[in-house]
């Protein structure tokens, strides 16, 4: 997903870095050089997040009782945001 | 690039047991593996339980999680409404509608769900339906043995 008014920021590189950069476009694994830096900041973003999110995370062993427990408080707030906000607009 | 649409139920799972394929498929998406489709529904719907279940800090950081990854379509309301009618007698509860729409509209491949009730649904014959023990296997990557692939 691509903002509508992306910002421009500069930044330097080591040359053998862009040169891997532009190995990889080539290879068509990215479109371009911006393609190929949201990408890598997007996993940056979402692998700090994963661990921060972890920090707050108490495991929960998944045997068939917990599993329906999720289903059901699953099913219960789709319910719950169907009749709210698209029920009437949709049925 | 595969495009892949993740059940609520996928979302959550990764969270709460970080030993589960549900993490896995997660860890494979934020690596840029596949595509992941999302809507403005399945936002609403993870906010909500995590909001509820694990407080408001988790659930915004969640969301940000779900932002992040690097490559995501999001579905609106207008774009899955679309497929309402086509695919309202396929589904046994009309609340379930907006996830299989949104993987019609977003041209997703597979819908990645640990919920078997989804998937004996008759919109089974339209939609590719995988746990995500499933969906690791199809793809080739490592799975673990957990209770109903999640």
């Amino acid at each position: 997903m691509v903002s509508m008014h992306p910002e421009v920021v500069t930044t330097r590189l080591p040359s053998i870095d862009l040169k891997l950069i532009e190995f990889f476009i080539k290879k068509g694994e990215f479109e371009d050089r911006s393609d190929f830096f949201r990408c890598a900041i997007r996993r940056m973003v979402a692998e700090l997040t994963q661990n921060e999110l972890d920090l707050f995370s108490t495991v929960r062993g998944m045997d068939e009782n917990e599993l329906d427990r999720i289903h059901k408080e699953i099913k219960d707030i789709r319910r719950e945001i169907w009749k709210e906000k698209y029920a009437e607009d949709i049925s | 690039m595969l495009r892949i649409y993740l059940d609520t139920n996928v979302y959550y799972i990764s969270h709460l047991n970080p030993d589960t394929n549900s993490r896995r498929v997660l860890k494979k998406a934020i690596e840029a593996n596949f595509a992941i489709i999302q809507s403005d529904y399945l936002y609403d719907e993870v906010i909500r339980l995590f909001r509820r279940d694990l407080g408001k800090d988790v659930a915004s950081k969640q969301r940000l999680l779900m932002l992040s990854i690097p490559h995501i379509e999001v579905i609106s309301k207008f774009e899955w409404s679309l497929f309402i009618q086509q695919y309202t007698k396929y589904v046994m509860d009309i609340d379930d509608l907006p996830h299989i729409c949104s993987y019609f509209a977003g041209e997703a491949s597979r819908f990645v769900t640990t919920n078997r009730r989804l998937t004996q649904m008759k919109v089974q014959q339209f939609v590719e339906f995988r746990t995500p023990k499933g969906l690791l296997d199809e793809l080739g990557y490592e799975y673990l043995d957990t209770v109903n692939g999640v």
